[in-house]
């Protein structure tokens, strides 16, 4: 589904990803662990094509295609969802909105029906109960005043809304308490399926502990350094991070 | 004051003449001849206001009013009036009764003298004491076509105990110039909620003064959506005279093009605890500019003042020009003035996100600017009223947004 091949990318001039080779096929769930610094999250970002992170080398193919040249929009189209670390505030924008029209814009690009406003709501009141997301959340702005456990729970809304076939999760976990954190993962897993895949990105262990994956690598330096099963993760629980900085 | 040089005499004539074809009139009645006469003498000593003085620093009228242009009857309707009593300025012209003379007082700025002169017609409203209007009473006012201008004069009158909203639509798509002279009286608890809706188009040049009187516990709200590529520069100049009155003033300006937006108000607390509020939101595309100028100034005797204002701009080009510029002078001891101003562009943080969730970057940029504005909209009740400004901005926006 997703191969990226010897990819090199750089943010203001500076490489940050250095020659990163990584296969996700449909149905597989892959984490990426890696210390601070490591690139973890401009993967993120130059996989959903954010301004800035520019590609100098390597191929990036989502279900065969060159993606490398694509808008955000056209990649979210295709099917790539990006959950952020931090999600943005949007002021006087309010999630109800947000979501209709995200919704809306996808139905259109892949030639699907655009839904009225109460056709979303009952597509959305199901998925929102089970994340506990209030009718009251809906209507305040998008991500303003929520607490770190809402932004993610919200993420997680916007990713069951969307259906996408790719999921890349950046650190879902950071800033999350244990309930929330299960909850989020619940979300995730009720997504899981053979024609989905995900990569989630992490610095610690303990989200895999809820989100088992099938592949976990070790990110250092922009490139991977080791990849195993989910043993790799308890290991490095133990062990840390330093050996794989170093090797590097 | 300072000679005249040459062409602004030759200009100015331009005016006068237009004056002897008006009062020759027969609906000028003698008292109300001898004050515009005054007003036409006042306008004429002075001239056209110009980028000296500090209230017209961001406007430079002198050179984008043109040499000479044609004087055309304001075009103006009225309706809604169950409860109220409404008629046309040019009707009451007729045979101008002694209450009428409120409207006809010297004025203090050029523009006003100007207008007091050329005024031929514009909206009276009385709402009688206690009444409470449900229906809103609209005012539709179509600037003057390219080569002319137009003067309009408005009494809006609120007795005691009542209440009642004002929807003023504004059309200038010419390159004519029109100045419209607000003359608002709310009485002690009257209520008035003012939604001003003023779209100019390139060239249309459309100055606005209002003067309102505000009586003990009366109560003025004033939301705006004004723009366009034209030259618009309305001034509300609001006298909180009573106790416990409160003016609330809201603005979403958009400029696109070569638009012009000046927006300059004084907030003029006479009695004591008094409460005035105002917020700008400013979005500016193309070359256009933008100006909010907050003025607030505290009388001694009005202790407990409170007074806030904020105002934002939002850039869509590099080319685009906001200014912020609030003025407090307060001469009693016991009162809370506030003010903030933030100019920015759009950050793409947001409109990153946006994008990775589908949406395609110029809805994106709509979205976002949106609610940048929305915090001016919300104060509207939602319904007809609320549809009509929201509709005005998406027209404003998508020429802003066109321009950036």
């Amino acid at each position: 589904m997703l191969e990226i091949n010897d990819l090199h990318a750089t943010v203001g001039g500076k490489e940050i990803v250095r020659g990163l080779t990584l296969s996700i096929r449909a149905g597989e769930v892959h984490a990426i662990m890696g210390p601070n610094g490591s690139g973890k999250s401009t993967l993120s970002y130059v996989l959903a094509g954010r301004d800035g992170y520019a590609i100098t080398g390597g191929q990036v193919l989502f279900n065969g295609q060159d993606i490398r040249e694509l808008t955000p929009e056209a990649r979210a189209a295709l099917g790539l969802f990006l959950g952020f670390q931090y999600p943005v505030e949007i002021p006087g924008v309010t999630m109800m909105t947000f979501l209709r029209t995200a919704v809306n814009a996808l139905a259109k690009a892949r030639g699907g029906k655009e839904l009225d406003a109460a056709a979303f709501l009952r597509k959305i009141k199901g998925a929102a109960e089970k994340l506990k997301i209030s009718d009251d959340m809906l209507k305040r702005a998008v991500n303003v005043g929520y607490s770190g456990g809402e932004k993610k729970r919200a993420e997680v809304l916007q990713m069951t809304l969307l259906e996408p076939t790719m999921a890349v999760l950046d650190e879902t976990d950071s800033g999350l308490d244990i309930d929330a954190l299960k909850l989020v993962a619940e979300g995730v897993n009720a997504l899981r399926g053979p024609d989905r895949a995900f990569l989630v990105i992490t610095h610690y262990q303990r989200l895999l502990d809820y989100i088992v994956p099938d592949h976990v690598h070790i990110l250092a330096h922009g490139k991977i350094q080791a990849s195993g099963g989910p043993e790799l993760a308890k290991e490095l629980e133990k062990s840390g991070y330093e050996k794989f900085v170093k090797a590097a | 004051m300072t000679a005249q040089p040459a062409i602004e005499k030759a200009r100015l004539a331009v005016f006068e003449g237009a004056f002897e074809a008006l009062t020759h009139a027969p609906r000028s009645a003698g008292w109300v001849r001898e004050a515009r006469s005054a007003g036409l003498q006042a306008f004429l000593k002075l001239g056209l206001p110009h980028r000296k003085l500090e209230a017209w620093k961001y406007t430079d009228l002198v050179n984008k009013i043109p040499d000479d242009f044609g004087i055309d009857f304001p075009r103006i309707g009225v309706s809604g009036h169950n409860g109220a009593e409404t008629m046309l300025l040019a009707e009451a012209l007729d045979a101008p009764g002694l209450w009428l003379r409120t409207l006809y007082e010297p004025a203090a700025t050029a523009i006003g003298n100007l207008n007091l002169a050329l005024g031929e017609n514009g909206a009276l409203i009385r709402v009688p004491a206690g009444a409470r209007l449900e229906e809103p009473i609209s005012v539709h006012h179509e600037g003057p076509e390219a080569g002319y201008m137009s003067h309009a004069r408005n009494l809006i009158q609120l007795e005691p105990g009542s209440r009642a909203t004002l929807i003023e639509t504004i059309k200038a798509d010419d390159a004519g110039f029109a100045t419209s002279l607000f003359k608002i009286d709310v009485q002690d608890g009257a209520h008035l909620t003012h939604i001003r809706i003023a779209e100019t188009g390139a060239g249309a040049i459309w100055l606005g003064e209002d003067a309102v009187t505000l009586g003990a516990s009366a109560k003025y709200e004033l939301t705006q959506v004004q723009g366009g590529a034209g030259l618009v520069r309305i001034e509300p100049s609001i006298n909180i005279s009573g106790t416990r009155a409160e003016a609330h003033l809201s603005s979403a300006n958009i400029g696109a093009a070569s638009g012009h937006i000046d927006w300059r108000l004084s907030l003029n607390h006479r009695a004591p605890d008094t409460i005035s509020r105002l917020r700008g939101r400013t979005v500016l595309g193309g070359k256009s500019f933008g100006a909010v100028q907050g003025g607030v100034s505290v009388a001694q005797n009005a202790q407990k003042a409170d007074s806030h204002q904020m105002a934002k701009a939002l850039l869509l080009s590099a080319h685009a020009q906001s200014v912020h510029k609030p003025e407090l002078e307060i001469f009693a001891g016991d009162v809370k003035c506030g003010h903030g101003a933030a100019t920015g562009a759009l950050s793409p943080d947001q409109l990153f996100y946006l994008r990775a969730r589908g949406i395609p970057q110029d809805q994106a940029r709509l979205l976002l600017v949106e609610g940048f504005l929305e915090e001016i909209v919300e104060i509207l009740d939602e319904g007809a009223i609320r549809n009509a400004a929201e509709g005005a901005l998406r027209r404003l926006l998508a020429q802003a947004l066109e321009a950036a």
